[in-house]
């Protein structure tokens, strides 16, 4: 079934105290199965299962929750893979596949994107630290292969981070913020988010932000309302 | 300084005299003055009268506790039913309510099995006589009882997951009953829990006739005669606010915010009537935020509710005989909320109330300077005394070490892994703090990144402004234009150079000779009245 069809269905069947109907799990997997091949997302399915998996500890499924994590990751900003982890019991923690989602999760969420790039196009060297998260980093590939669309959700997230920080980038760098994008991708995200090109395309301007980020000095302001009571209770000083 | 009453031979005579019952008060070792507080509240509460209740239990229960009480529990309920004759079932449901919560007020180290479990049957037989009457029950509670009881209800639940978890909270044969109770599911498990909390809210459509409110409708169009009834709505509200409270302790923050979603935190809503429910909502709601990395919004609510308790502390003091056997919620809140504060302000800081901010800087001064200095044992010792007490309803532990701690572990380490990714930001805000702008190679080279490096770097500068951007609400930042920026220090990255601004605020001295006037006109005041002989 469709994930339109399922999400429809399910959103009756989750409203109210009826989230808690274990009986959903199996609906619930397929929508989220549904959202990785269909690159769809929808928070409040995907927290819920979650939730179901906590109360119903013999029908936990660690597949789906690795999917439910991974979707949570293509919603950055969004703090929904932190609401995800906090759904997720310590017993569980031991699995090594997902204490690699969870490294993976700790990359994006600090805007690491070079790290992530390299580990998506299979260049990165794993150091010889003993705290080392990625020893096989070819694993990381392999996990987010199948969700459909991650790369261009990680892509959308750099875009909107840049759109809050930057004033005027430069091509080569946003490009390697993307993952190397060709040149042809870095114009069409860049007209997506409205950036204009300069200087023959080397340079693109993101927004003004010196129109609103000034040093300011601010300085106090007295009402007289917050003054009036006193003045009207004014005495003479006292004569001596 | 005992205040005990003694019986004396007449109390036999007097009762019959006032009471034409068979009811014996020396043979149950009531004191008149209970028996009589106790006929009256039923009657009271059988004429709905709501101010005289009001005193009853707020003012009058604690009273007589604290007098009669100190050394024993209240009578039970078949003394009590004895006292104010049969056909009272309502009061004696409501009776036994304060009866459990006073049990568990007084046991350090909880209730007995029994006790919690009579407990929950008591509050099923409440709920199901509110829930399953045709039509709605004959009975007006005021607001603070009504949330009382939802707040204990929640409560208990939450002390019973921890009690489960625990194996050093039982004795021997309290092992057989708990595994009988949790075989067949049929006390304080988290269904049946979920469930009265659910209904209430179905059976008083508050959510339908708060969101009607909201969109300036008439509520009435979307209520039938529950919702209609004021019993019914305010329990649908307070149970709004159980529900919260339950969803955070269970981690489900999306959930929590989502229950609260229609209830707006503004000074016409029910529970500004109720001290300990409106700090209850700020607390669960700044928490929530904290959690989804909203510094900002955790912030404001935070404060607000440190300012309410501020402004409402002499008040609460006056009240002294509250204290006895209640578990002071406020006070305890109150310095919860200081740890969760120093946490958002050590990540996101901004300016806050003055009189707030120097209490913080008092309690948590040097914690808030570890923290910024990346000390992540300081964020953890913060977190795991100003969050709430988490639990797993699903842990029961016959034999072997206690497990209550656990789920709080768990929540403390997720919120951690955060903190981890955003720990640069302390340190980036030091550097740019001293400048106006700054080459991002230069700041790289400051922070001995190498040119290998330098876009992790700039990562680094990224989650900085997606944090104070706040880009995870869902929202979008709520700032107005004219409104002051709240924090001290902004940047923008323009190519290759940082431009750095930061807002100064003069000192306001406004307030502070406000103050010194006024006291100047009280001692001249005083002096003006003293009869000086020359």
């Amino acid at each position: 079934m469709s994930f339109d069809r399922l999400q429809n269905d399910l959103h009756e069947a989750i409203e109210g105290v009826n989230r808690y109907n274990p009986e959903n799990v199996n609906d619930l997997a397929a929508c989220v199965q549904a959202m990785v091949t269909e690159n769809k997302y929808d928070k409040d399915i995907v927290l819920t299962i979650l939730k179901l998996f906590q109360l119903n500890p013999e029908k936990y499924d660690e597949a789906v929750v690795r999917q439910v994590l991974l979707k949570t990751l293509m919603v950055l900003p969004s703090s929904d893979f932190a609401l995800a982890k906090c759904l997720i019991d310590t017993n569980r923690l031991g699995s090594q596949e997902l204490r690699r989602i969870f490294d993976l999760g700790a990359v994006l969420e600090s805007c690491n994107f070079a790290v992530f790039w390299k580990l998506v196009k299979g260049t990165y060297k794993p150091s010889t630290s003993p705290t080392e998260p990625f020893k096989v980093p070819g694993e990381i590939a392999k996990i987010i292969k199948p969700m459909v669309g991650f790369e261009d959700a990680v892509k959308q997230y750099v875009c909107r981070v840049i759109n809050v920080t930057f004033q005027n980038i430069e091509k080569t760098l946003l490009s390697r913020l993307l993952g190397g994008a060709s040149d042809k991708e870095v114009t069409a995200l860049a007209k997506k988010f409205g950036w204009e090109a300069k200087e023959n395309g080397a340079v693109f301007f993101v927004a003004n932000h010196d129109a609103t980020i000034k040093t300011r000095n601010i300085d106090e302001k007295i009402q007289f309302t917050h003054v009036a009571d006193l003045l009207t209770s004014v005495q003479t000083p006292l004569a001596l | 300084m005992s205040r005990r009453v003694d019986f004396d031979m007449n109390v036999e005579e007097i009762m019959e005299r006032r009471r034409n019952n068979t009811f014996s008060g020396e043979e149950d070792g009531v004191p008149n003055e209970v028996a009589d507080y106790l006929v009256y509240f039923s009657r009271m509460i059988d004429e709905q009268n709501v101010p005289e209740i009001l005193t009853l239990y707020d003012q009058a229960f604690p009273d007589l506790t604290e007098r009669f009480f100190r050394d024993r529990m209240w009578p039970d309920e078949n003394v009590v039913e004895r006292i104010i004759g049969p056909g009272n079932k309502l009061f004696i449901i409501l009776y036994k309510e304060l009866y459990y919560r006073q049990l568990y007020a007084r046991n350090a180290r909880g209730p007995l099995l029994v006790h919690r479990y009579e407990s929950f049957m008591n509050y099923q037989e409440l709920f199901s006589e509110l829930l399953s009457s045709k039509d709605p029950i004959p009975l007006s509670l005021p607001n603070v009882w009504l949330w009382d009881i939802i707040d204990e209800f929640v409560y208990q639940f939450q002390a019973f997951c921890l009690y489960k978890a625990n194996p050093g909270k039982r004795n021997a044969d309290e092992v057989e009953d708990l595994i009988n109770i949790e075989e067949n599911q049929n006390a304080w498990n988290i269904y049946p829990v979920l469930n009265i909390l659910y209904s209430l809210l179905s059976k008083s459509q508050i959510v339908e006739q708060l969101k009607a409110l909201k969109e300036k409708k008439n509520p009435d169009s979307v209520a039938d005669e529950f919702g209609q009834s004021d019993l019914y709505f305010k329990l649908g509200y307070f149970s709004l606010i159980g529900l919260l409270r339950t969803h955070v302790l269970l981690g489900d923050y999306h959930q929590a915010l989502k229950t609260v979603q229609y209830v707006d935190i503004d000074p016409k809503g029910i529970y500004n009537t109720v001290p300990t429910c409106l700090v209850t909502l700020h607390y669960f709601v700044g928490f929530s935020h904290l959690m989804m990395r909203n510094y900002g919004e955790a912030t404001k609510l935070f404060v607000n509710c440190l300012l309410y308790i501020q402004r409402t502390k002499s008040v609460q003091s006056q009240q002294p005989s509250k204290k006895n056997f209640q578990y002071d919620v406020i006070g305890k809140t109150w310095d919860q909320l200081f740890y969760l504060l120093a946490i958002c302000l050590a990540v996101q800081p901004q300016r806050i109330d003055e009189s707030i901010a120097s209490q913080l800087s008092e309690r948590c001064g040097e914690r808030m300077m570890h923290m910024a200095n990346g000390n992540i044992d300081e964020f953890r010792n913060a977190f795991s005394t100003g969050c709430p007490k988490f639990l797993s309803p699903t842990t029961v532990v016959y034999e072997g070490v206690n497990q209550s701690k656990e789920p709080l572990l768990r929540q403390t380490q997720s919120f951690l892994e955060g903190i981890e990714s955003q720990m640069a930001l302390p340190v980036l805000r030091g550097y740019l703090k001293l400048y106006t702008t700054l080459p991002t190679k230069k700041l790289a080279s400051f922070m001995d990144v190498d040119d290998d490096h330098y876009d992790s770097f700039l990562g680094k500068l990224l989650t900085y402004k997606m944090i104070v951007n706040e880009l995870g609400k869902e929202s979008g930042p709520s700032m107005n234009e004219d409104e002051e920026p709240q924090t001290d220090i902004d940047f923008y990255v323009d190519r290759d150079m940082i431009n750095i601004a930061d807002t100064k605020v003069a000192r306001h001295v406004s307030e502070h000779f406000l103050r010194h006037i006024q006291k100047l006109q009280e001692v001249q005041d005083v002096l003006q009245r003293l009869d000086v002989k020359p």
